[in-house]
C-alpha cells in the first residue's frame, strides 16, 4: 500500500512477505523500489477502508447490538450479556475468526474486561481470551505504542528507559502528567479500566428486538415474509407486556455474503399489531429503489423497535369518530412510507415576517395536529392579505408605474399584459439583517387586481430613495 | 266497531323514521346556500362524489384554488382533516399552497396535510388510498395538465371510492383542458372583479363560476363572493356597466389556444 505523505510516496502498509524482506511502514517508495524492482503496489484509499470497516461493523451486528468503530482498522464489540447466546467465549471467537477468514480477512481478536484493553491487546499482543486474573499481567507486558500517544512522547519515554506499559504504570502519576501531559495517565486509566471510557455504538440500541437465525439461508421472498410475520408477532407480544407500541421499527436482513440491508419504518402512532406493520413493510418494500435482494439467502433476520410509546388499552369500535381518526393516522403513515417523510407535510407557523419563511412544512407522521403553533391573526372581516398560492422563487415581471412609490399601473407576467384596476400597498417587509447576507433588499408588497378580476401579490425589490435606480418587480403569489 | 289507534306509538314511529332519514340525507349532501344555484341540484350537491374544478387561464389558478377550498370547507365537517395531494409540477407552475393565505380564506392550516407527489400516477394512487377511508373531511387532488393516467377508468374508480366512503373528492385541474370523465360536477373558474373594500383596495374573493357539467341536473353560470369568516357564498348580480364584460361561457374546444397564457 502506498500513499502520498508530505509530498512523497511512502509505504503505508506492507504484507507479511514484504515485512520479512525488510520493508516497513513509512518507508519511501523510491527506497523500496531500489531494493526490489518487482514491487506490487496499490494506492491506499482511507475512504474505501472506512467503508469496508462500516460494512464489517454492520455484519458484526449479528453478535451484539453494541458495535463501535475503532478506526482505522478495529471494531469493538460490547458482548456484555450476549455471550451465552453463542455458548462460551472460545466458541464465539472461533466463530468470528472462521466467518471473517472465509471473507478473506486477517483477523486478530482479544477478549478483555474493557474496550481499551481489548483493543490494545488485539493490536499489540497475541490476543485471545484474557482472563480477568491475568489481565493486568498481560497489559503490563504491552509495548508503549499501545497507549496511542504522540510519537514525540513515546520517543521521550523510550529515552527514559521505559519499554512497556508496566514500566510506566508504577511511576508516580503526578510526575508523568507534569512531563507528558494528561494523555499518558488517561491512557493508562482507560487501559486498566480505572476510568470507564464508554464506547460509542454506531446505531441506536433497540428498545426491544427479536431475531431469527436460519440454519438454511432463506432465498424465497415468501419464506422471508413468513419469518417477518413470526418475528413481528413475537415483538408485539413483548412490547404488549410493557404496554408499549413501536414508533420506529428497523428490520435488518443479514445476507450470507456479509451484506446487511436495513429497512426503517416510522409510524405516527404506536404500532401494536402485525397486520399494520406488515402492510407498512410491504409499502416500504415496494418503494425501494434497489429491491431487497436475497442473493444467496439471508441467514439472519432481525426486527428491532428503536422508539416506543405508551399505548392505551382501547375499547374497540364504540366510537366511530375515534376509529376514523385512527384510520387517518394510518393513512398518513402509509403515505409517508411510500412517498417519503418529506412529501407528506403539515404546515406549521414560523415567527418571521419574510413571506416565504412564515411556513415550515413538517413531516406529518412526526408532528401532532395539536402541536401546531400560533398563526398570526387576520383582522376581522377584511379581505385576505396573503395569497393562496405562492411562487417559489418569485417570478420576474415587467412593471410600469407612474410615480416612484406608487403601485404599478400595468405589468407583464408570462408575456401577458395586466392592467391594474385596484391596488393596495405598499406593505413594507424589511430583510432580517441578523440573518441575511448583505444582498437582501427591502420589499414593498402590493395587492393588485387587474381588469379581468385576477388578484396578484407583487413586490418591488429595493427602495428608490435608497439608491436602487431600477428596482426589479416580482410576482410572488396569486389570491383567490 | 272502533279501531283503536295508539297515537303516541304512531308518532314515535314517525319520529324514528324521520330521525333515521334526515342525518343520512344531511351526511350525503351539501349546499352552496344560494337559492338559484342550489336549485340546480335536486338533493343538494352530493358529498361522496368527484367534483372537478378547472382554472380558465394561468392567472386563474388562485381563483380555482380558492373555489376548491371554499367547496371543501362547505362539504367537510367542522375541523375534519383536509388532504391536499399535489403534483410537484403543478406547484412549480402555479405556485405552492400558502398556509397563511389559505387561513385568510377560512381554512385553518391545522386541518391541512399537504402531500407532494412527483408524478400524476403518485397523485392518483395517493388519492385512491385517501378516499378509501372515512376519517377525512375532503380530499383535494391536483395533478398538472391532462395526464394520460387520469382517464375515464381512473376517474370512475375515484368516484366509486368517494361514494363508498362518503368523502368528497375535488379534482383541482390547473393548466388542463376539460375532457370526458366520470366527475359528478365540473366547474370552470375565472377570477371576477371584487367589490373594493374601500380606498381602491381589492376586496373579498369573487369567482366567476360556470357549471359546465352536472350529472344531477342543469348547468349554469354565477358570480359568487366568498365570505371567509362565515364560510358562505354570496351571489353578486352582474350590474350593467360593470368593469367586467359579462363572462359568457364558450366551450373549451372553440377557444383559440393562443388565448392561453403560459
Amino acid at each position: 500500500m502506498v500513499d502520498k505523505i508530505a509530498n512523497a510516496l511512502r509505504l503505508t502498509a506492507v504484507d507479511e512477505q514484504a515485512a520479512k524482506a525488510g520493508l516497513y511502514k513509512g518507508m519511501a517508495l523510491t527506497d523500496a523500489r531500489a531494493q526490489f524492482d518487482k514491487l506490487d503496489i496499490a494506492f491506499a484509499s482511507p475512504r474505501k477502508d472506512g467503508e469496508l470497516l462500516e460494512k464489517l461493523a454492520d455484519w458484526c451486528d449479528r453478535y451484539t447490538p453494541l458495535v463501535a468503530l475503532d478506526a482505522p482498522h478495529g471494531l469493538i464489540l460490547d458482548m456484555t450479556g450476549c455471550i451465552h447466546l453463542f455458548g462460551d467465549e472460545p466458541t464465539l471467537l472461533k466463530d468470528v475468526h472462521r466467518q471473517l477468514q472465509r471473507h478473506g480477512m486477517i483477523v486478530k481478536t482479544a477478549f478483555a474486561g474493557n474496550a481499551a484493553a481489548a483493543s490494545a491487546l488485539a493490536r499489540h499482543s497475541a490476543g485471545g481470551i484474557v482472563e480477568p486474573s491475568d489481565q493486568n499481567r498481560r497489559l503490563y507486558a504491552l509495548p508503549l505504542v499501545s497507549l496511542d500517544l504522540e510519537d514525540a512522547h513515546i520517543a521521550g519515554l523510550r529515552r527514559a528507559g521505559l519499554r512497556t506499559v508496566g514500566d510506566l504504570d508504577v511511576l508516580p502519576r503526578a510526575a508523568l502528567t507534569a512531563r507528558f501531559g494528561n494523555g499518558v495517565v488517561a491512557g493508562l486509566d482507560a487501559l486498566f479500566g480505572r476510568q470507564s471510557k464508554p464506547i460509542s455504538p454506531r446505531r441506536i440500541v433497540p428498545v426491544c428486538m427479536v431475531e431469527r437465525r436460519m440454519a438454511e439461508p432463506l432465498i424465497a421472498m415468501e419464506a422471508v415474509e413468513l419469518v417477518l410475520v413470526q418475528l413481528a408477532d413475537e415483538l408485539f407480544i413483548r412490547l404488549g407486556q410493557r404496554v408499549e407500541g413501536a414508533r420506529e421499527i428497523e428490520a435488518s436482513f443479514f445476507r450470507t455474503d456479509g451484506n446487511v440491508r436495513r429497512l426503517r419504518i416510522e409510524a405516527g402512532r404506536p404500532l401494536t399489531d402485525t397486520k399494520t406493520l406488515m402492510r407498512l413493510m410491504k409499502e416500504r418494500l415496494s418503494t425501494l429503489a434497489e429491491p431487497l435482494d436475497a442473493g444467496f439467502g439471508f441467514d439472519m433476520i432481525r426486527l428491532g423497535a428503536l422508539r416506543t410509546d405508551r399505548t392505551r388499552h382501547q375499547q374497540k369500535s364504540l366510537d366511530d369518530r375515534e376509529q376514523e381518526t385512527e384510520e387517518v393516522e394510518r393513512l398518513i403513515d402509509r403515505l409517508s412510507i411510500r412517498l417519503g417523510n418529506s412529501r407528506v407535510l403539515r404546515p406549521t407557523p414560523v415567527d418571521t415576517h419574510i413571506p416565504e419563511r412564515t411556513v415550515a412544512l413538517e413531516p406529518a407522521s412526526k408532528t401532532k395536529r395539536e402541536s401546531n403553533g400560533e398563526w398570526t391573526a387576520q383582522p376581522q372581516g377584511d379581505p385576505p392579505e396573503r395569497p393562496v398560492r405562492l411562487f417559489q422563487p418569485p417570478e420576474r415581471i415587467e412593471a410600469t408605474f407612474e410615480v416612484p412609490d406608487s403601485p404599478p399601473a400595468q405589468f407583464i407576467w408570462r408575456r401577458v399584459r395586466h392592467n391594474v384596476v385596484l391596488a393596495e400597498g405598499p406593505e413594507r417587509i424589511a430583510p432580517e439583517w441578523w440573518r441575511e447576507h448583505s444582498g437582501a433588499l427591502t420589499r414593498d408588497y402590493y395587492r393588485l387586481e387587474d381588469s379581468s378580476g385576477k388578484r396578484f401579490w407583487v413586490f418591488r425589490e429595493g427602495l428608490l430613495e435608497r439608491g436602487t435606480p431600477n428596482p426589479r418587480w416580482y410576482l410572488h403569489g396569486l389570491f383567490a | 266497531m272502533a279501531t283503536t289507534v295508539d297515537l303516541t306509538a304512531l308518532r314515535r314511529d314517525i319520529a324514528s323514521l324521520s330521525a333515521g332519514i334526515s342525518p343520512a340525507a344531511k351526511r350525503s349532501a351539501f349546499a352552496f346556500g344560494i337559492e338559484t344555484l342550489d336549485r340546480m341540484f335536486r338533493h343538494g350537491i352530493e358529498r361522496g362524489a368527484v367534483h372537478e374544478v378547472f382554472a380558465d387561464e394561468a392567472g386563474d389558478a388562485g381563483a380555482a384554488t380558492g373555489f376548491v377550498i371554499a367547496l371543501a370547507l362547505r362539504a367537510a365537517s367542522n375541523q375534519s382533516l383536509i388532504l391536499w395531494l399535489e403534483e410537484d409540477f403543478a406547484a412549480q407552475e402555479h405556485g405552492f399552497p400558502y398556509a397563511p393565505g389559505l387561513r385568510h380564506i377560512g381554512l385553518d392550516p391545522q386541518r391541512l396535510v399537504i402531500v407532494r407527489c412527483a408524478t400524476p400516477q403518485d397523485v392518483l394512487k395517493a388519492a385512491a388510498d385517501s378516499l378509501g377511508i372515512r376519517g377525512t373531511g375532503a380530499v383535494i387532488i391536483a395533478p398538472w395538465s391532462n395526464p394520460k393516467c387520469l382517464d375515464l377508468t381512473a376517474s370512475r374508480k375515484l368516484l366509486l371510492s368517494a361514494q363508498q366512503t362518503n368523502v368528497p373528492a375535488f379534482l383541482l385541474r390547473l393548466g388542463a383542458q376539460p375532457t370526458e370523465n366520470a366527475a359528478t360536477t365540473r366547474w370552470l373558474i375565472r377570477s371576477a372583479a371584487s367589490q373594493s373594500s374601500g380606498a381602491n383596495a381589492p376586496g373579498h374573493p369573487v369567482f366567476d363560476a360556470t357549471l359546465i357539467r352536472n350529472r344531477q341536473g342543469m348547468t349554469g353560470h354565477w358570480i359568487l363572493q366568498w365570505e371567509s369568516e362565515d364560510h358562505v357564498f354570496r351571489q353578486i348580480e352582474p350590474l350593467s356597466g360593470n368593469v367586467v364584460p359579462a363572462p359568457a361561457y364558450r366551450p373549451p374546444q372553440t377557444r383559440k389556444s393562443g388565448t392561453r397564457s403560459y
